[in-house]
């Protein structure tokens, strides 16, 4: 149980706490992605999917500085509602960084599997009009404004610009979600298939933000044979996109899921504040640090930083199962795991 | 045990938990910080308060007093039971008046 006793830290808390030495960051992690890849996994290169966002860009950008811009293959996998700038900035880091490129439009993929038709069959049970010309979002309200459970909602927009909102019934949502976890999932098959043409490795994107709230979807984007930049905050992310000259146009996109028909920030839809005070909020938690110690740094009152230390552990839980590797039932001891 | 507690214990063994470690679980237990239900799980909850006692539950009455535990659900439950037979006593007086 944290206590309020951690004083030097608690009076110093603010967002240069997580400042780092980018350039020793970056020699690290070269270090050790030369040594998982090729001396580990013996794989001669890497494909990262590029989705414009920062935490891709960074991961080609290391694996091309560990492994040679030449043994590193971004994919760029659109689909029909990935927003407009997504495949224009994915191919403007591969330009700045000089890698190769592979483009995979996996709107007929999903069309097959049906996970547009499956998506607006669930929104019809909460939304009976939801059509051909709708858009859509889900949406959780934010978690510092009251004590009430955050329950989805899904936002439609009609082609008239008529916005509906509906709270989500189980099966709704359960069907919602499954359906457009198609998109994560037959991206990771389409990286996999590249991979397993080149003789590369996969490597995921998550930042520590999304790995330790479970932002993923297993078998999805959550598959990888290595994460390299897992273990760093957010905010630090940005540091390194900085100090390896990424485009800023890139360091200056708002964090996004580009999964929904509608607009939608990562901040909407999963964290509960934007990420750099959610960085502090998970930094100063990890650290053992109380709700008190951390409210003047981030600017929220006491209960609003316990409520966000709260959700932080109900995310946890609510998403271990997503972390686990297939369990087995008895030791197979000779298999290395 | 009440019918109603009764009930609220079965759907939980039925859906979160094992029948017999849901008719042990102590009525105090927090459904959330125990991790028995999770967000999606809560959604569940009231989906079947609502359908099977058709109370509605606004969303500023999911507060963790309501619904974060056993014996929270049965009293929120049986108030708002409560409150709509009043209301419909009520309007029937009104009714006949």
């Amino acid at each position: 149980m944290p206590t309020r006793g951690c004083v030097t830290l608690a009076s110093r808390l603010s967002p240069d706490v997580l400042r780092i030495d980018a350039q020793v960051v970056v020699d690290e992690l070269t270090a050790a992605i030369q040594t998982l890849v090729v001396r580990q996994m013996r794989k001669r290169g890497t494909v990262v999917g590029l989705s414009g966002g920062i935490d891709s860009s960074v991961v080609a950008a290391l694996c091309g500085r560990a492994l040679g811009m030449e043994r590193v293959v971004g994919l760029l996998m659109p689909e029909r509602e990935s927003a407009a700038e997504t495949r224009a900035l994915g191919q403007q880091v591969a330009d700045s960084l000089g890698i190769a490129t592979v483009v995979e439009d996996i709107t007929r993929i999903l069309d097959a599997a049906g996970c547009y038709e499956r998506r607006d069959a669930a929104i019809r049970q909460l939304i009976p009009d939801y059509g051909p010309g709708w858009r859509s979002k889900v949406a959780l309200p934010s978690v510092i404004d009251g004590e009430q459970f955050r329950i989805f909602s899904v936002v439609a927009e009609s082609a008239s610009g008529e916005q509906r909102r509906a709270r989500v019934t189980p099966t709704a949502y359960n069907e919602l979600v499954a359906a457009m976890n198609f998109k994560q999932r037959t991206r990771k098959m389409i990286e996999y298939h590249h991979a397993d043409r080149l003789n590369y490795a996969v490597a995921g994107t998550p930042n520590r933000l999304e790995y330790d709230q479970g932002f993923f979807v297993k078998n999805g984007d959550g598959a990888a044979d290595f994460k390299p930049i897992a273990h760093l905050y957010k905010t630090q992310v940005y540091q390194i996109a900085e100090h390896l000259g990424l485009p800023e146009s890139i360091r200056r996109r708002a964090p996004t899921t580009d999964t929904y028909s509608l607009p939608q920030t990562q901040e909407e839809f999963y964290f509960s504040l934007p990420y750099d005070k959610m960085d502090l909020c998970l930094f100063a938690k990890n650290q053992g640090l109380v709700a008190a110690d951390v409210a003047p740094a981030v600017g929220l009152s006491e209960a609003q930083v316990a409520r966000v230390f709260d959700d932080i552990d109900a995310k946890r839980r609510a998403t271990r199962y997503l972390h686990l590797s297939p369990q087995l039932l008895g030791d197979v001891p000779e298999v290395y795991r | 045990m009440s019918p109603l507690e009764s009930e609220v214990r079965s759907f939980i063994g039925d859906n979160f938990l094992l029948a017999d470690d849901a008719q042990k679980l102590a009525g105090s237990a927090s459904l959330t910080r125990d991790g028995i239900v999770d967000s999606v799980g809560i959604v569940e909850l009231l989906h079947f308060l609502e359908t099977r006692y058709g109370i509605e539950i606004a969303d500023d009455e999911t507060v963790p007093a309501n619904i974060d535990s056993i014996d929270n659900i049965v009293r929120y439950v049986s108030t708002k039971l409560a409150t709509t037979a009043s209301r419909a006593d009520a309007g029937l007086r009104d009714a006949r008046v």
